[in-house]
């Protein structure tokens, strides 16, 4: 009995021992330096800087669609800049079309609803910062960017989806860090199969838009 | 057009939070440091801060960070001139470039596609996202529009590469999904169905630089159709991607 006492109370103070020495060992290495190194451990962490690679744009505009008119045009765009010099982009834009001039001049009866008037396309693009530079106005300087745009994408006219191609120029114009005026031009272009006849249509869309980065 | 404005307005609720971001004070430890009027190598130096001058970093456009210095000077510095610099602690200035290591460890690829189905256009967009080097799982969205009918497709497929670190990686690919087709209102009888399909594809995938990736990619999709045979459809897209 005596003995199994004894154990127990060895084993305790053999575990505590090994418990509490490391830390006085601790102790003593902090009040007294055997070596004094002559360099620091390099330490390498990541710091939090804020990111700003993601534009968002909104846009408004007119749309010009082949036979239709001239309409106001909105779109909205969001793009992520890879490199300096590049950027993808998806871009969603609606559109209303009018009477078309056949419709307008032979008095006949409409062919389309107004539901099938909508005009709404998507695209996934790819951007170049084509001619990165700078502009002044009075005693500042802004930065600012001519940059060129493609893609492909669908565009839903007429009650139908189709696939469409996306061709554009744009200017941006930074007025700090994170807000942006843009002016684009860019062309729009489906085939469409209108009055029994197909053919490409070939919309422009001008557009002032105003983005921040985030 | 209502979820655009809704998440443009969320994301203006939730700017200042990113605005107000963590700054980091530098000092310059080379003999000099010179700033870019803007993000990017075409942009002229036009000021140069000397050994031992003060800088905040505010933010980061790519590789570029815009700086602030003591002196109230606002600029752009590159990433590795941005290196011969020290924090308050003596530690050098340390962000990782992003190249071919990272590529290799990315858990998200975000990308657009575009080709050939069956004759018919298509444009997809993808998500994918990484378990490891060889194996990931991503979902893709297409459209394929026709001259006659368009469709939607939408497959869940898991991607294997088996040699990741080549530059120019091939990739077998599996896939589930469904494809669901309208003919065009320009035809009678206009109808739509919805089919089951399987779809098995091979690929290359191409790192450029930064965070940006090119891929090409063939697929053969079974169409589970209620007649005796299935149907096939083969489909060609290349496109682009960035990773994270």
């Amino acid at each position: 009995m005596e003995s199994w006492f004894r154990r127990i109370l060895l084993t305790v103070v053999v575990l505590t021992s090994l418990v509490i020495a490391p830390a006085h060992a601790a102790g003593d290495e902090g009040s007294e330096l055997v070596i004094e190194p002559l360099l620091d451990r390099r330490q390498i962490h990541e710091p939090a800087i804020d990111a700003e690679d993601f534009e968002l744009t909104l846009f408004v505009g007119s749309m010009s669609i082949e036979d239709f008119g001239v309409s106001v045009s909105q779109g909205i765009n969001l793009s992520y800049q890879v490199t300096p010099w590049g950027f993808i982009e998806a871009s969603y834009g609606q559109s209303s079309a009018e009477l078309s001039s056949y419709e307008r001049f032979s008095g006949a009866a409409r062919f389309m609803t107004d539901e099938q008037r909508q005009l709404s396309y998507y695209t996934m693009a790819l951007g170049v910062n084509l001619l990165p530079g700078e502009a002044f106005l009075r005693h500042s300087a802004y930065n600012t960017s001519l940059y060129l745009v493609g893609g492909l994408g669908s565009t839903s006219f007429g009650g139908d989806d189709r696939s469409s191609m996306m061709y554009g120029i744009g200017y941006r114009l930074l007025l700090n860090d994170w807000l942006a005026l843009h002016l684009n031009v860019r062309g729009y272009l489906f085939d469409m199969d209108l009055l029994g006849e197909q053919k490409t249509m070939h919309n422009m869309v001008n557009q002032m838009g105003i983005s921040i980065f985030f | 057009m209502k979820l655009p404005i809704v998440l443009l307005l969320l994301l203006q609720v939730l700017l200042p939070a990113s605005i107000a971001h963590a700054q980091q004070r530098l000092w310059v430890t080379e003999a000099y440091l010179e700033l870019s009027s803007g993000p990017g190598n075409e942009f002229p130096v036009f000021h140069v801060l000397e050994r031992g001058e003060g800088l905040t970093v505010q933010s980061r456009r790519t590789q570029w960070f815009q700086v602030m210095s003591d002196s109230g000077v606002e600029g752009w510095v590159v990433r590795q001139a941005l290196e011969q610099t020290a924090d308050a602690a003596g530690q050098p200035f340390h962000f990782k470039a992003v190249g071919e290591s990272e590529y290799q460890k990315r858990r998200w690829e975000i990308g657009f596609m575009g080709g050939d189905f069956q004759g018919s256009d298509v444009v997809s967009a993808y998500v994918g996202l990484a378990f490891n080097q060889n194996l990931s799982a991503e979902v893709m969205l297409s459209k394929a529009l026709g001259t006659f009918s368009s469709s939607h497709i939408a497959s869940l497929n898991l991607v294997s590469q088996p040699f990741p670190r080549w530059r120019v990686s091939p990739y077998l690919s599996l896939g589930t999904g469904s494809i669901r087709t309208e003919a065009l209102t320009v035809l009678v009888q206009a109808e739509e169905t919805t089919f089951n399909a399987a779809n098995a594809g091979v690929g290359l995938k191409y790192y450029v630089s930064h965070r940006f990736m090119l891929r090409v990619e063939y697929k053969n999709y079974v169409l589970f159709n209620n007649d005796e045979d299935n149907e096939e459809v083969e489909e060609w897209k290349a496109g682009f991607a960035a990773f994270f």
